[in-house]
């Protein structure tokens, strides 16, 4: 709603635009505040924050939210929790960009033309080998249900009614991709390591669709298999079909799905060029930040894991255009 | 208590029964017609419907929007160009980092 404003996008280009994890930067438990103390991300971003105006930073409590920044740690505009709705953000974004303008001229920045760049992934996962992407949905109660986003309807909506539409998203970090492609010699059909899959099955088939859920424990893993089958080879490529089932549960909650997925795989340069997979299923229970604990089904729910690449570079004639991460 | 007597509380009763019995399906009836639908259950993925359920599930273009603003992942990094740049930082927080899992 906000990110998808124009007004919002033309404005956030004046900026450095910046996404990071609010309890990383600021933890709000002792043992990690310790741990983070002399990182220069929390000293950078608890400087700033002591320079906002009461009520706009939250604290003790969560540091979720929206900031402006000078690049010395200046405040220019901000608030935790910020709102969702695009006209708060485009005034607070234009308020900070007014008072830039008399900053940069106080201390004589630069102003350089920040360049453009593409989204990543969270740190720990965007530089690795092979990435899945896994996204999950509730699927529809009933004959019609969308379980989307419908700007027609949604656009003014109230906090709470996000769970109509909710999605959310998570990431598995791979080696490399070559333990889902079966063995040339083998037969056609062949087992995917069942250590594989039930890494998969702990770490990413997890009901976060309205909030965070901790990954399953190992104990939780009931069932977890999936084959893999090779197909045809056409202009030297190899289509390969996965197929198979999880069971997941830990006494809270529960997750009974089937998978079925293709991949596209070049045997000459040993690479799995496409990867994608859904877990269709019921879940039942609730857990952690996830919302559940009016919902707790059992209900169908999916997701949809894909080998992710960073994104194509925008094409833009003369434009200062970089990829940006650490 | 004659047997006249006996026999109209008997009708009596029976007709508080009969009424009892009316209301009462009367009652799971509109119960069942206002209560929550049951969740469908989960359809079972093959190769005829699969493209169509990885569509389901993934955000759309509208709801992905997010990512046409483009985000550095990492604030210290992004801190470091800014001053290198002298431009503001926008910097976007969330529990969970808000390029994964929130």
């Amino acid at each position: 709603m906000v990110w998808s404003d124009a007004r919002v996008q033309q404005l956030s280009r004046e900026f450095v635009t910046v996404a990071d994890e609010a309890y990383m930067l600021y933890p709000e438990d002792e043992w990690n505040l310790k741990r983070v103390a002399d990182a220069p991300q929390h000293r950078f971003f608890k400087a700033y924050g002591e320079r906002m105006p009461e009520g706009d930073w939250h604290h003790p409590g969560t540091k979720q939210g929206l900031y402006m920044i000078g690049p010395d740690g200046e405040y220019l505009e901000g608030r935790f929790a910020a709102s969702g709705l695009p006209d708060d953000i485009t005034a607070r974004l234009e308020r900070a960009l007014e008072r830039w303008q008399t900053l940069r001229k106080e201390k004589g920045y630069a102003n350089k033309a920040v360049p453009r760049v593409v989204s990543s992934a969270p740190p720990e996962v965007a530089d690795r080998p092979f990435v899945l992407r896994v996204h999950s949905r509730d699927l529809p109660r009933h004959e019609g249900q969308q379980c989307r986003f419908d700007p027609a309807r949604d656009q003014q909506a109230g906090w709470m009614d996000f769970t109509r539409w909710a999605w959310n998203e998570n990431w598995l970090a791979l080696d490399d991709g070559r333990a889902l492609v079966p063995d040339a010699d083998g037969p056609q059909q062949q087992p995917v390591d069942p250590r594989l899959v039930r890494r998969i099955a702990q770490q990413v088939l997890i009901d976060n669709v309205r909030g965070q859920a901790g990954t399953w424990p190992e104990t939780a893993v009931k069932h977890a298999t999936l084959t893999m089958e090779r197909g045809p080879v056409t202009k030297g490529r190899a289509t390969i079909v996965y197929r198979g089932e999880v069971e997941l549960d830990d006494g809270q909650r529960s997750i009974r799905a089937e998978l079925y997925g293709e991949g596209l795989y070049e045997p000459k340069v040993r690479d799995l060029e496409r990867f994608e997979l859904v877990a269709l299923g019921t879940r039942t229970g609730a857990h952690t930040f996830n919302q559940r604990n009016d919902d707790r089904g059992p209900a169908p729910i999916g997701f949809a894991i894909v080998r992710w690449r960073p994104e194509p570079l925008p094409k833009e004639p003369g434009a200062n255009v970089e990829r940006r991460q650490r | 208590m004659g047997v006249d007597s006996i026999r109209r509380i008997d009708r009596a009763d029976r007709d508080a029964a009969r009424r009892y019995r009316v209301a009462m399906l009367a009652l799971t009836l509109a119960l069942a017609v206002l209560a929550p639908q049951q969740p469908t259950t989960a359809p079972h993925p093959d190769a005829d419907n699969f493209r169509e359920w990885l569509t389901f599930v993934q955000p759309s273009t509208d709801e992905e929007a997010y990512r046409t603003i483009g985000w550095r992942n990492a604030l210290w990094p992004a801190v470091q160009e800014a001053q290198q740049l002298g431009r503001p930082i926008l910097l976007w927080t969330m529990n969970g980092h808000p390029l994964g899992c929130t």
